[in-house]
């Protein structure tokens, strides 16, 4: 419940700065004559400070977004991941892929063209493939006796919806750093089968029809100009 | 305006340390909080004539005892004044026979056998699998007890559930 917590104010602190900020600052709408393009590429480095404190499981993430207009992002997630329970009464391994498209929008309106730095929220649809290995299990009623068994491997898929938050700063030319908070829906849980995964990379905990997560970012913007109008 | 952001970014970084934290604790596995032995509830009525009904009966002084293949388990021993009684089926047969004895000072001892289906049943990563069991037949020896009736066939760890009624 705590991380639940500490994830709501970790999403809202942002926000409150924001609105102070856009007290201090005059705000312009005008569209900027020549906008330029940027792709970022970014990866998580949030998932490497937890692959290395977590025994159980690893993730990869990278994100990819495009400027469209108009402070809109298109952007794409994708990654993979593991996970291992090795519990005395319950073993598997489960390995997946994952991608996840969506639309970020900037809170910010840029006034000029090398304004990079966003204040966003956003939304993804996500998608993984999910490869289950056979699964061991034990049970032990105390009374009855004890029993054990496998579960055949499997693969499934799995969807989700997610609302995002966030901010990337740029740092120095074309180097930012930022967060990304996520609520995520699942879709298809019961889908998943009767032996749901206990980690899905790019989601969560598979047992859970609703997961909260976040990201580190680091990311590199690649820009060109606009073709100029005769 | 930036130097608020870059402020922002190392409370973030802060925050990103303290939840990582969080998370990785969270990668422990989580303890079973739910039941995970379904257990077969069996309740004891007897004929009242003068409320022409049968009415739940509290057995003075009851033995159930679960019969294995070479042994015996004693389940309740001596239990006093209980109308209502909790057992366990076995996941390695269809059968399990029990044996009751509603006094254990005197009465006669009763033979009651289940016959039942397993159904595998994966509760959570946290507690495993367990077994659910849906009860086909019940057979019983009639020295001191009356019958026995399969009121409810599942057998499953929900509370609150009757599954045998044994009249006397």
């Amino acid at each position: 419940m705590s991380k639940y917590i500490f994830s709501c104010l970790f999403f809202c602190f942002p926000f409150l700065l924001f609105a102070q900020e856009a007290e201090d600052d005059t705000v312009s709408t005008s569209k900027i004559a020549n906008s330029g393009h940027q792709v970022r590429l970014s990866f998580d480095a949030s998932k490497l400070l937890l692959n290395q404190l977590a025994e159980n499981r690893i993730a990869y993430e990278g994100a990819v977004d495009y400027y469209l207009n108009k402070e809109l992002y298109a952007v794409a997630d994708l990654g993979l991941g593991s996970s291992v329970i090795d519990y005395p009464d319950l073993k598997y391994k489960t390995n997946n892929s994952f991608l996840r498209l969506g639309l970020d929008k900037s809170l910010f309106v840029r006034k000029r063209p090398q304004d990079w730095g966003i204040g966003f929220f956003g939304f993804r649809y996500g998608l993984a493939m999910i490869n289950r290995n056979e699964a061991k299990y034990t049970t032990d009623d105390g009374l009855g006796g004890i029993t054990s068994g496998t579960i055949a491997a499997d693969n499934f898929s799995a969807h989700w919806f997610e609302l995002t938050g966030g901010m990337k700063l740029e740092l120095i030319k074309g180097v930012f750093a930022g967060w990304t908070v996520r609520a995520k829906f699942l879709l298809n849980q019961k889908a998943l089968g009767d032996l749901k995964p206990a980690y899905i990379a790019g989601y969560g905990p598979g047992e859970k029809a609703t997961a909260f997560d976040y990201n580190f970012y680091i990311s590199y913007g690649i820009r060109w100009p606009s073709k100029k109008k005769i | 305006m930036v130097n608020r952001a870059k402020n922002l970014l190392k409370f973030s970084l802060l925050l990103l340390v303290v939840i990582s934290g969080f998370l990785a604790c969270s990668t422990q596995r989580n303890p079973c909080l739910e039941p995970k032995v379904p257990k077969l509830s069996i309740t004891c009525l007897q004929y009242k004539s003068d409320a022409n009904n049968y009415i739940d009966t509290a057995l003075p002084n009851a033995n159930f005892v679960s019969l294995d293949i070479d042994s015996a388990k004693f389940w309740y021993w001596g239990a006093n004044a209980l109308s209502k009684f909790d057992l366990v089926l076995s996941p390695l047969r269809d059968t399990a026979r029990w044996t009751l004895q509603v006094d254990s000072a005197f009465s006669p001892i009763d033979t009651i056998t289940f016959v039942y289906q397993r159904q595998l049943k994966f509760i959570s990563n946290a507690c495993g699998y367990s077994y659910d069991y849906l009860l086909k037949e019940v057979f019983a020896t009639s020295r001191n007890l009356d019958s026995v009736r399969i009121f409810n066939n599942a057998v499953t760890t929900k509370a609150g559930t009757e599954n045998v009624k044994i009249y006397f």
